[in-house]
């Protein structure tokens, strides 16, 4: 665009551009993590060679790159071949436009030990170097819960994800997750229906592994859009980011650094949210897990975290409990959830009748199809279908598939 | 009548292992356009059958039987002036397929729930009043029991086949 054919390209051309030098230092970060396989460990080994961002920007991709001052970088066996490769790409890059280009989407910068860095992950394990950020930082003052989760979620899990994210909120914590389908999803869609309901609620926090603008999975895109208009989206990747499978586990490390505390509501036997609890756990935040039916394929994870000494989740109180006092929420908010007053839980909005309460228990928690139930209870088919079909309207069961399962709403 | 599978593979929801991706699966099933499904009166998911019962020996209900009890159903759909219920007008489900109080109630529930259609209401209707003649009920009122039943056998497609919320 305005780098025609310049001899000395990358450093005057946009040097010009910087209004003044912490400008110039984002840019060529941002260039520096946009090169391919560039990601938060091999920069912060490059850094370590070169300490200064514009510097090490013209010794990988300027004139002459990739400099021989660079090859006593600890990049491991690969390291000739990398340089070589960053070299060929940083070509296309122009620093000073691309730093424009994220002002321009209104994506903020956020520089280990600079400002606006949220404190919580200053001193964190693997603390990332760059973070890129839409909204208000100022939600990760206040007390966090992740919620993280398998995507392939059962109605369980998805209920329950979408139901305690909406009592968090309301008790006043801020629900952190990871925009993925299943859990992720259901958890911030909770918190945004609590937020629609009580706009003063903390804001939910949504860690992805894409840039900002690249939205991943593309079914989430409602809810994406969502969460960025009235949350916080954070991603160590900048604005173009695709998926890529490593930065997964890297982006999950960061949801346990940003929370004060992680719920695994659904998990099999392996699984993402299983690496969160872990590296919750590296970082001595507590981690507590649903617990689910011993035959749930979705359940396998979370029931091997408790049995390892997780703490166990009945309940959102249970969650609140688990937090360092220091984050725990100012009782008594707008919530139905009183940190201080575990007997005042949200009531159900439905009394079932005596019949359905019948058919309730003669479900139980588990999904079964109406042959099933009509043989449990030994009613005529035709009243068994009037007593779910009230059930259904007032949401305390409903249909998947040929199951009839019970949820809580 | 007509069949379908719930994803290219056949597996999803059946706790075999699926294959497809979420959105095969989201595109297989939008093959089926929502008017159209709309138009089928009778929705089940069939469900593999559990081994245990399909190799067990036990009473069925025998055929003829059960055709006996169609016949008598068709018998009263004469007197309608129709061979099956499924042909009643909009002006014959009024005079032979009138839901009570009850049964009302469940329609309009489900209308409000856009659990089904206005068309979906008629066609509930047919279905119900054949429910009600085969257990001997003829008269021109339709009980909350049928209607449920009738509900029933129209299940959402979407749940049906497990589409993502």
């Amino acid at each position: 665009m305005t780098a025609p054919a310049d001899p000395r390209r990358g450093l005057p051309a946009g040097a010009a551009a910087f209004t003044d030098g912490a400008a110039a230092v984002d840019a060529h970060l941002t260039a520096l993590v946009s090169l391919p396989g560039l990601g938060p460990r091999r920069l912060g080994q490059l850094l370590a060679a070169c300490p200064d961002p514009v510097e090490l920007w013209q010794l990988l991709a300027g004139p002459g790159a990739p400099a021989p001052a660079l090859r006593s970088a600890a990049l491991g066996p690969k390291t000739a071949e990398l340089l070589r490769q960053w070299a060929v790409a940083g070509r296309g890059v122009d620093p000073a436009l691309l730093g424009d280009a994220h002002r321009r989407a209104g994506v903020r910068l956020l520089r280990r030990g600079g400002p606006g860095y949220p404190a919580r992950l200053a001193d964190d394990l693997h603390s990332p170097l760059v973070l890129f950020s839409t909204g208000d930082l100022s939600i990760l003052d206040g007390p966090t819960v992740a919620i993280v989760g398998t995507r392939r979620a059962t109605p369980y899990g998805l209920n329950l994800a979408r139901r305690w994210a909406a009592e968090l909120t309301e008790a006043g914590v801020a629900v952190v997750s990871g925009l993925a389908r299943g859990i992720d999803a259901a958890a911030h869609d909770g918190a945004l229906r609590a937020l629609e309901a009580e706009p003063a609620s903390p804001v939910p926090i949504g860690v992805v592994g894409t840039g900002l603008d690249v939205v991943y999975p593309r079914s989430s895109r409602l809810l994406w859009r969502a969460v960025a208009q009235r949350g916080l989206l954070l991603s160590e990747a900048p604005l173009g980011t695709q998926a890529e499978r490593w930065r997964f586990p890297a982006r999950n490390r960061i949801i346990a650094g940003l929370a004060d505390a992680v719920l695994v509501v659904e998990s099999h036997e392996r699984g993402g949210a299983l690496s969160t609890a872990e590296e919750a756990l590296d970082r001595n935040r507590p981690v507590l897990a649903v617990p689910g039916s011993v035959h749930a394929e979705a359940s396998a994870g979370t029931n091997r975290l408790i049995q390892e000494g997780s703490g166990l989740a009945r309940s959102v109180l249970d969650v609140l409990e688990a937090l360092p006092l220091g984050a725990r929420p100012a009782a008594g908010r707008s919530g139905k959830v009183d940190p201080r007053r575990p007997e005042r839980c949200a009531p159900r909005g439905y009394q079932p009748s005596a019949e359905e309460q019948t058919l309730l228990d003669a479900l139980g928690w588990d999904p079964a199809t109406l042959d099933v139930l009509v043989a449990r209870l030994g009613w005529p088919l035709g009243i068994t279908c009037r007593v779910v079909e009230s059930l259904t309207t007032h949401n305390l069961v409903m249909h998947r598939g040929p199951h009839i399962l019970q949820v809580r709403e | 009548m007509a069949a379908t599978n719930p994803c290219a593979c056949g597996n999803a929801g059946t706790g075999a292992w699926c294959r497809c991706s979420e959105a095969a699966r989201r595109r297989y099933r939008r093959r089926l356009s929502g008017p159209l499904l709309d138009r089928f009166d009778l929705r089940l998911a069939v469900h593999r059958p559990d081994p245990e019962a399909l190799t067990a020996a036990h009473a069925e209900e025998c055929s003829a039987v059960v055709a006996e009890r169609v016949r008598a159903v068709r018998e009263v759909c004469l007197h309608r002036g129709v061979v099956t219920n499924r042909e009643l007008t909009p002006a014959l489900l009024n005079r032979h397929a009138v839901p009570d109080r009850a049964a009302r109630a469940l329609l309009r529930d489900a209308l409000r729930a856009q659990r089904i259609t206005a068309r979906g209401v008629d066609r509930v209707r047919r279905v119900a009043r054949t429910l009600a003649d085969l257990d001997g009920a003829h008269g021109p009122g339709l009980a909350d029991e049928h209607v449920a039943l009738a509900m029933h056998l129209r299940a959402d497609p979407d749940l049906l086949l497990g589409a993502e919320e």
